[in-house]
């Protein structure tokens, strides 16, 4: 099999010019008929990010959830992430039940009072005159106490015989992306010629957004050594009937090869091309 | 009659050992020739999957003949099949300097580019601490 040769870009005005080009062009094309080529297939190893070597074993605990919509965010994730490890990874998944960290919905804050709590805080911060800190923010930092609380952890480890523990926050909401969407397509004109035809239209569309951060907890020490913050988006239209789970599922199955290769080398497979 | 054939028998044994020296000279005057020898013997190697003495050979055929894009090429794809891909890309680079129409270097870059890029997007999106 041989190289084919590339246009030159040569051209002479005159005769002998043309001639010289010609000519050009025949030893190039020459040369690279000579070129041998050997097509190899190639497998691109990207190693894990985290050093699991130390742990034989792995507890994908629980999860902190944030959601508006009608799932078990904490109990799928979990089960999820366990059957994934069971297949993809050389850990040994432990099967066990942990007390689930938390729902921090903000029906679940109203009706547990925590949101009167925030509110008592806030008008204490601003009478104290300290730098006040948005809903959100204070969420993220009750989470953040317990996914740090490492005598907790200690605990679960020794309980478990010390695995690499998994927790984390998720967050998981549906919100309405309807609005005017591009819509460009070509149709021709009078003379056949095609022509591109642009257009803005009213779509009703759903968003759905999957925030993840796995916390990767040392089971003896109870210390988190390690953190990934993935976020996902799938948008359908109205018509779409796509339930809250099934797009939950897709968006999981996009962030999971990216968990997988925290803890396990993954490979690229491919083909290139060697030239002798 | 012996110091008769002597001229006859000189002549071959005293071209021979011309040849022989020039042979010599030569394959020390000739690195390029010596860097496409080391590229075939990588591809060779390559083919039955051991990258590393592929690799360790056009490093040397580079070392010969820095002008040699085709072993750069080679090298940059045992470097991306090693996962190095900082000292594939510069390698790519650097053949796609030496020979920018070379329809199967570009091809093996773009390919490359396209998993290079997927690659530091996915590090990058997983925001790690």
């Amino acid at each position: 099999m041989s190289e084919k040769s590339a246009p030159t870009g040569g051209r002479g005005r005159t005769e002998m010019g043309r001639g010289l080009s010609a000519a050009a062009a025949y030893v190039l094309a020459v040369s690279a008929a000579c070129t041998s080529y050997y097509e190899v297939p190639i497998e691109v190893p990207i190693s894990a990010k985290l050093d699991v070597e130390k742990y034989n074993r792995i507890l994908v605990a629980s999860f902190t959830t944030q959601s508006n919509e009608n799932i078990d965010l904490d109990a799928e994730t979990v089960r999820l992430l366990r059957n994934q490890l069971r297949t993809r990874s050389a850990l040994q998944v432990l099967d066990a039940d942990i007390e689930p960290l938390g729902d921090f919905s903000e029906k679940t804050l109203e009706q547990s009072g925590m949101l009167d709590k925030f509110k008592e805080i806030e008008e204490q911060a601003k009478a104290e005159g300290e730098e006040q800190i948005s809903r959100q923010e204070w969420v993220d930092l009750e989470q953040d106490k317990i996914l740090e609380d490492e005598e907790f952890w200690r605990e679960v480890g020794e309980e478990y015989q010390n695995p690499l523990i998994v927790a984390g926050k998720l967050a998981f909401t549906s919100e309405s992306r309807s609005g005017l969407v591009r819509n460009d397509r070509y149709t021709r004109d009078a003379f056949n010629r095609p022509q591109l035809v642009r257009s803005n239209t009213f779509q009703e569309r759903t968003g759905f957004v999957l925030n993840a951060e796995f916390y990767f907890i040392d089971g003896e020490t109870g210390r988190s050594i390690h953190r990934e913050r993935f976020t996902e988006e799938v948008i359908y239209g109205r018509d779409e009937q796509t339930s809250a789970l099934s797009s939950y599922f897709e968006l999981m199955d996009r962030l999971l090869p990216n968990f997988l290769s925290i803890l396990s080398p993954q490979t690229f497979r491919g083909t290139r091309i060697l030239l002798k | 009659m012996s110091s008769s054939k002597r001229p006859f028998t000189t002549v071959p044994a005293l071209l021979a050992f011309l040849l022989a020296g020039a042979t010599a000279v030569g394959s020390e005057e000739k690195p390029v020739e010596r860097s496409r020898e080391q590229v075939a013997f990588g591809i060779e190697v390559a083919q039955l999957g051991l990258w590393k003495e592929a690799t360790y050979r056009w490093e040397k055929a580079v070392g010969l003949d820095p002008e040699n894009a085709r072993a750069r090429n080679n090298l940059a794809v045992a470097y991306e099949q090693m996962g190095d891909f900082d000292r594939a890309n510069q390698e790519y680079e650097r053949a796609l300097e030496l020979e920018p129409n070379n329809i199967y270097i570009r091809q093996n870059y773009e390919l490359f580019r396209e998993a290079y890029e997927r690659k530091k997007r996915t590090d990058r999106r997983s925001g790690s601490n």
